[in-house]
C-alpha cells in the first residue's frame, strides 16, 4: 500500500508537483542516507551521495514508469552511486581507533544509550568490527545484506535492482549471513555471556 | 573470506528449504547487525535538496530567457533590417543635398523696381538668345542636307 502511494507522489512528481517531491523526499531521506552511509563508510560522502541520489529521482521524473516498486528504482540508484564512488575513489579506509570519530565530527553511532565512557569505547569496537565484517564482504554479498537486513527489500525487489535472478539473491544473503555469524561468532558469544550473566 | 571460514560456512539449500535457511542465517547475525546504526542526514537535508534543485533549474530559466528574447529578435528582424535600410539611405541623400540650415541658406533676393525701357532691353534679350540658339540646329539641317 505504501509503495503504490510512494509511485503515486512520483508520478504526481512527473506531472510537476513538487510538494510531491518533497514528500518523498522526507520520507526516504533517512532510509537512503544510512543505507549509503553503511555502503561508503562516510557520514560526510553518504550525505553528499544522497543529496545526489534525490536530485537524479528529481531528473528523471519524467521518464519515471511504475512498472517497478519506487523503492527499488530509488535504491537502483542510490547502489549506482555508491558502487561508482568506491569504484572511483580507490580509498584506502583508514583504521578507525577508539578514540577516533568519523570525519565530520559525528561520534560513531552505537545502538546503546545512557552508558559509561568504559562501555562507550567497547560498544564502539564492536560496532567497528561488525562495519568491517559487512566491508569485507564480496560487493554484491554486501549490497544484498544491507538491501535486505537493514532496508527490508524483498528478494525479488533485490534481483531486479543487481540484475541478477531470485534464486541468486537467496544465494548470495545465505552466504553473506553465514560468512558474517563465522567472522563476529565471538562477538555473538560475548553478547550472551553478557546476557546470561 | 579465509579458508577456514570457507569450511565453517555451510553450503546453501537449494529448493523450498532455502528461505528457512536464510532466515536462520539472519537471525543467527541480527542481533550484532542491529547495534551497527547508521544516524541520520544533517537537519537541513531536505532544504539542500530542494536549494539545489532550484539553482539547477534557474540557470535553465535564464537560458530560457535568452533563448525567448533571440526568437523575439529574430521575430523582428525584418523590421529592424527595414530600418536600417530606410536610416542609410536618408544619410546618403542628406550627404548629397544638404538640408537647409541658417547657415546655408540663400541671401536674401534682391528686389528693385523696373523701367519700361529696362523690360523692353531684357525681352530684346531673348529673343536674341533664342536666335541664337536656333541658329547650330538649321546649320546642322544645312550639313546634313550637302552630304
Amino acid at each position: 500500500m505504501a509503495a503504490e502511494a510512494d509511485s503515486q507522489l512520483m508520478l504526481r512528481v512527473k506531472a510537476g508537483d513538487e510538494p510531491s517531491f518533497a514528500l518523498l523526499l522526507h520520507r526516504f531521506r533517512v532510509p537512503v542516507y544510512q543505507f549509503l552511509n553503511r555502503m561508503v563508510g562516510s557520514p560526510a560522502v553518504a550525505e553528499e551521495l544522497a543529496q545526489e541520489v534525490f536530485l537524479r529521482v528529481y531528473r528523471a521524473r519524467a521518464s519515471y514508469e511504475p512498472s517497478a516498486k519506487f523503492t527499488t528504482w530509488l535504491y537502483r540508484i542510490s547502489t549506482h552511486l555508491a558502487l561508482n564512488h568506491l569504484r572511483d575513489s580507490r580509498r584506502e579506509r583508514e583504521d578507525l581507533r577508539l578514540d577516533d570519530t568519523p570525519e565530520d565530527g559525528r561520534p560513531l553511532q552505537v545502538a546503546s544509550r545512557d552508558i559509561t565512557i568504559e562501555e562507550r569505547l567497547v560498544a564502539n569496537d564492536r560496532v567497528e568490527r561488525i562495519r568491517r565484517a559487512v566491508d569485507e564482504l564480496p560487493e554484491k554479498q554486501r549490497v544484498a545484506v544491507l538491501l535486505h537486513k537493514y532496508q527490508e527489500l524483498d528478494y525479488r525487489q533485490i534481483a531486479e535492482l543487481l540484475d541478477t535472478s531470485e534464486s541468486a539473491v537467496k544465494s548470495l544473503l545465505f552466504r553473506a549471513y553465514e560468512s558474517l555469524r563465522v567472522k563476529l561468532a565471538d562477538l555473538a558469544t560475548a553478547s550472551a555471556t553478557k546476557a546470561a550473566g | 573470506m579465509k579458508e577456514a571460514d570457507i569450511r565453517k560456512t555451510p553450503a546453501f539449500p537449494e529448493g523450498s528449504h532455502s528461505e528457512d535457511a536464510i532466515r536462520e542465517a539472519r537471525e543467527a547475525v541480527s542481533p550484532l547487525l542491529d547495534e551497527w546504526r547508521a544516524g541520520e542526514p544533517a537537519p537541513g537535508f531536505d532544504a539542500s535538496v530542494l536549494a539545489r534543485i532550484r539553482a539547477e533549474e534557474r540557470p535553465q530559466g535564464r537560458i530560457e530567457g535568452l533563448v525567448a528574447w533571440f526568437r523575439a529578435m529574430n521575430a523582428v528582424r525584418g523590421f529592424g533590417l527595414a530600418g536600417a535600410a530606410a536610416t542609410v539611405l536618408f544619410a546618403a541623400l542628406m550627404l548629397r543635398e544638404p538640408a537647409m540650415t541658417p547657415e546655408n541658406l540663400p541671401s536674401q533676393a534682391a528686389v528693385q523696381d523696373l523701367s519700361a525701357q529696362q523690360v523692353e532691353l531684357a525681352l530684346e534679350d531673348l529673343r536674341m538668345l533664342d536666335e541664337l540658339y536656333s541658329a547650330p540646329a538649321s546649320e546642322e539641317n544645312y550639313n546634313n542636307k550637302k552630304i
